[in-house]
Order: C-alpha cells, then sequence, then structure tokens
C-alpha cells in the first residue's frame, strides 16, 4: 500500500469520526435544575437526580452537604423528565425527600424545594423483654389490610434493637412476633417527618 | 378417697396450668421504662407555609411519597446514623415497604 493510499484512508477515516461526533453538542438541548434547601438547620449530604425511566438512583450530584438555606444547580441537564431524591443525616436517623416526573425543558430552570415537612421518618423497635427474641417484625401502613413482609432477617436478641429508617410519614401498625408467648400489636403509630419514634415491645 | 382424687386431680391441673403459663409469659427489662418516645431533629414544627425566596413558577417541593422508589445508589447507600453491626443486637436497615407481596390478613379485633 503507498503513501497516497494511506493518507487518503486516514483522512476518510478522520472525516467519518468527525461526522458521527460534529454538531453533538448543537442538537444536544439542556436545562438546568436548582436545588433549594429550605430545611431549617439539616444539610442535604446527598442529591440523586435519574431520568424517570431509570431503575437506580445514580451518583449523588453534590461535592459536598448543601447547607440550610442555600441552593444548588445542576447545569447542562438534558431535557426530559426526571425523578429525585434528597437525603439528611440528623442527630437519631437518616431520612430521605422524593419528587418524581419533574419536567426538564430546554434553557429553563426547574427548583426543587426540600422542607422539614417533606421527608420520611425512622421507627427503632427494642426488644424490652430479659428473656425472648423476636423473630418477626412486620410493620404496614394502618390503611392496609395485610402485614406484608417480615422486616427482619435474623432473631433480635433481649435490649437489642431493629432500627428502620426511610418510613414514608403516616399512621403504621405493628406486629411482633416472639420465640415464646402470644405476639404484640401496636397499632396506629404516627412516623413523622424527621424524626425517629422509638418503641420498645414486650 | 373420693374427696383425696379429686383434690390431687385440681392441684395437678392448677400446677399444669401455671406451667404452660409461665412458659408463654415474657420478662420486662424495666417496667418503669417510657414505651413509646419520640426524637425529632432540630426542624421548624409547621413548615408547611416554609415558602423560598424566589421558588419561580416551575418550583415544585419534594415530599416523602417515596411509593416508586427506586434501588439503591450505584455510588452509595445509606446505612443511618449507626453502622450496621456485626451481630443483631442494634441492626439499622432501610424499611421494605414497596413489596407488591400479599401478606398475612390483619386481625385488629385482636387488639
Amino acid at each position: 500500500m503507498n503513501i497516497h493510499i494511506r493518507l487518503l484512508l486516514i483522512s476518510l477515516l478522520i472525516s467519518f469520526v468527525t461526522a458521527c461526533g460534529g454538531g453533538h453538542d448543537s442538537t444536544y438541548s439542556t436545562g438546568t435544575v436548582q436545588l433549594e434547601n429550605d430545611n431549617s438547620s439539616l444539610s442535604i449530604r446527598e442529591f440523586n437526580f435519574s431520568p424517570f425511566d431509570q431503575s437506580t438512583w445514580g451518583a449523588n450530584q453534590l461535592s459536598s452537604p448543601l447547607l440550610a438555606g442555600l441552593s444548588f444547580d445542576i447545569t447542562s441537564v438534558p431535557i426530559g423528565t426526571y425523578d429525585a431524591r434528597a437525603l439528611v443525616k440528623g442527630l437519631y436517623s437518616t431520612y430521605s425527600t422524593y419528587i418524581y416526573d419533574v419536567p426538564v425543558f430546554e434553557g429553563s430552570i426547574v427548583t426543587v424545594i426540600s422542607t422539614d415537612s417533606g421527608y420520611t421518618g425512622s421507627l427503632k423497635i427494642v426488644n424490652g423483654t430479659v428473656d425472648a427474641k423476636i423473630i418477626g417484625l412486620y410493620l404496614s401502613p394502618s390503611t392496609s389490610s395485610v402485614w406484608r413482609e417480615n422486616q427482619i432477617d435474623s432473631q433480635i436478641v433481649p435490649s437489642g434493637s431493629m432500627h428502620l429508617f426511610d418510613v414514608v410519614t403516616g399512621l403504621y401498625d405493628v406486629k411482633v412476633v416472639w420465640d415464646v408467648g402470644p405476639d404484640s400489636f401496636y397499632y396506629d403509630k404516627s412516623i413523622e417527618s424527621l424524626t425517629l419514634l422509638t418503641l420498645t415491645v414486650s | 378417697m373420693k374427696y383425696f382424687k379429686m383434690i390431687f386431680a385440681s392441684v395437678s391441673l392448677l400446677i399444669f396450668t401455671n406451667i404452660v403459663i409461665a412458659e408463654n409469659q415474657r420478662t420486662l427489662a424495666n417496667p418503669n421504662v417510657n414505651t413509646e418516645v419520640r426524637s425529632t431533629e432540630d426542624k421548624v414544627n409547621d413548615s408547611s407555609d416554609f415558602t423560598s425566596i424566589n421558588p419561580g413558577d416551575n418550583a415544585a417541593k419534594m415530599s416523602s411519597a417515596s411509593s416508586r422508589d427506586k434501588n439503591k445508589s450505584v455510588t452509595t447507600q445509606v446505612t443511618g446514623v449507626v453502622q450496621l453491626q456485626s451481630n443483631n443486637k442494634d441492626v439499622v436497615k432501610k424499611y421494605n415497604s414497596f413489596s407488591k407481596k400479599q401478606g398475612e390478613k390483619k386481625n385488629k379485633k385482636n387488639m
């Protein structure tokens, strides 16, 4: 193969690559998402933002915690529909807040606002006995007619506990199954935003 | 003799009943402990009216309604403020709330 043919092939290759990649940015419409932390005091530790049809939350978009009262912009977001999750860590537990189907339009700014009232709550079940183990723990919304699945994988020993976080706020029923004696039931326990409810069961 | 048999049977039944009851009883670690405690983070109690300075027309508040929750993040997964213990004494985990599986029916008459 002589030098002219080689140069021709290389130039053709370069032209092909340029044609494929060139002009991509000019046709890729984007918008901006602004996260506003209106919490009283808690910093947002993580902010996940991913297309609505994606099954995972993806990477944390924050390089450092977003302090209360501040906002953070994510620019060059391809237009589309997105889901978002923000996460805070408090003194007692970890909590999340969500928003779904956020539309991002070309050249526009969409603001998502985090407030104290929008977060999940937590529930801690403490085994208050000295001689019985918890072998089953069921937690379901009071409006549900079934207990759903067991929340524990292994038994909870006396004075041990199970700390469940990321519980959507609302009223819940609790069923505790023991290795001895009858089950215990606790009804209409209120799980509140940014609050850890500790139930000592026996 | 007849009365002796009756008394013997009654005492036996009483002992047996006590044994069964004792087997099904649980002993409280501390009867005086408050069984329900709420620990609230530092927040405004009613923040529903807590508005941003200039949220814009297309602003939307986030909420805790996570019924369409996605899988864990590919980078980090929250384990709570307390790390997962190697034993099962104090376990921290995410509430499993989104299964469509049918569970055992509740019977609130057992309250």
